[in-house]
C-alpha cells in the first residue's frame, strides 16, 4: 500500500470554534463552489433537480440535538472536513499511491489520474472525511484550500 | 425538539417552491417540504452581560424580520404536502439535468 512520510516540515489544519458555529452551512457552500471547478473531477450533483438529490461533498455540517439531564436542550454543530491525520489510515490503504500526504505541509491529497475509484480510503477515514464522486469515479477529499493558502495575490 | 423553546414560533425558513418551477422534477423536496414563513421574534437578543444589544439576524444574511408586519397566528392541521400549493405550472424549459458537473467545462 501507500507509504506515509517519516515526518513532515509542517502540520497544517483547519482551526473550527464549535461554541461559535451555527449550522448555518455557507462554509460547506462556499467550499463547493469553490473546488467543483479549477482542478479535477467536479463535485457533482445526481438528481439534483429530482426526488432524492445527491452530491459529492469536501465538508458536511452535522447537527445534533443535546438535551443534558439538567438545564436547556442545546444544538450541537460539527462541521466535518479532512483533518489531515499525521497518522493517516487514508494514505496507507491506497493501493495505488493516490493518496499521499506532502512532506513539506502533512497536507492529505489525492492524484486523481492515479486514483481507481476503489473506496478502501473512504472506508478506512475515521471521520468519513472523504466522498467517492458519482459522476467520476474519483475520491474527492478536502485540500485544505491547497491552491490558496499558497497564493500570494490573495489577502 | 427539545431545544426549541415551546413559546417560540419557528420555521423552515426558505427555499419552498412551486411545483414545476425552476425546472424542478415530480416530487423535488423544494416543491413538497416547506415554504417561506417569516420569523416571529424579537429584533434584539437578550442581554449578555457585555453591555451591547446584539440584532438577532440571521449571520448570513443580516436579515431579522419584518417589524412592522401584522400577522394572525392560527394552528394548521397536519397535511401531508406544503402550503400554499397552487398546482404545478408549465415549465418553458423542460426540467433541468439528472447530473450536474458544475466546472467541469473550465478544468
Amino acid at each position: 500500500m501507500t507509504t506515509l512520510p517519516e515526518s513532515t516540515q509542517v502540520k497544517l489544519g483547519l482551526v473550527i470554534d464549535l461554541d461559535i458555529c451555527v449550522g448555518c452551512q455557507a462554509c460547506a457552500v462556499n467550499c463547493k463552489e469553490w473546488n467543483t471547478g479549477g482542478y479535477g473531477a467536479p463535485l457533482s450533483d445526481q438528481d439534483a433537480y429530482g426526488a432524492n438529490p445527491t452530491g459529492s461533498w469536501l465538508n458536511r455540517i452535522h447537527s445534533f440535538e443535546v438535551q443534558p439531564e439538567t438545564g436547556p436542550a442545546q444544538l450541537v454543530h460539527f462541521p466535518k472536513s479532512c483533518l489531515h491525520c499525521d497518522d493517516a489510515p487514508c494514505v496507507t490503504v491506497c493501493p495505488t499511491g493516490a493518496s499521499y500526504k506532502r512532506t513539506e505541509d502533512g497536507i492529505v491529497l489525492v492524484n486523481e489520474d492515479a486514483c481507481m475509484g476503489c473506496g478502501l480510503c473512504a472506508w478506512a477515514c475515521p471521520y468519513g472525511a472523504r466522498e467517492l464522486d458519482k459522476a467520476e469515479s474519483v475520491m474527492k477529499k478536502c485540500t485544505l484550500c491547497v491552491d490558496r493558502v499558497y497564493n500570494e495575490n490573495l489577502p | 425538539m427539545d431545544a426549541v423553546n415551546s413559546k417560540t414560533l419557528w420555521c423552515w425558513n426558505a427555499i419552498g417552491k412551486r411545483k414545476g418551477a425552476r425546472a424542478l422534477g415530480d416530487g423535488a423536496p423544494e416543491t413538497t417540504r416547506g415554504f417561506l414563513l417569516n420569523h416571529l421574534m424579537n429584533e434584539l437578543l437578550p442581554p449578555n452581560g457585555d453591555g451591547l444589544l446584539w440584532s438577532n439576524s440571521d449571520p448570513v444574511t443580516g436579515q431579522a424580520a419584518w417589524f412592522d408586519l401584522r400577522v394572525k397566528i392560527e394552528r394548521a392541521a397536519p397535511s401531508d404536502h406544503s402550503e400554499p400549493d397552487a398546482g404545478a405550472q408549465d415549465s418553458p424549459v423542460g426540467t433541468g439535468p439528472t447530473e450536474l458537473t458544475y466546472g467541469k467545462d473550465w478544468t
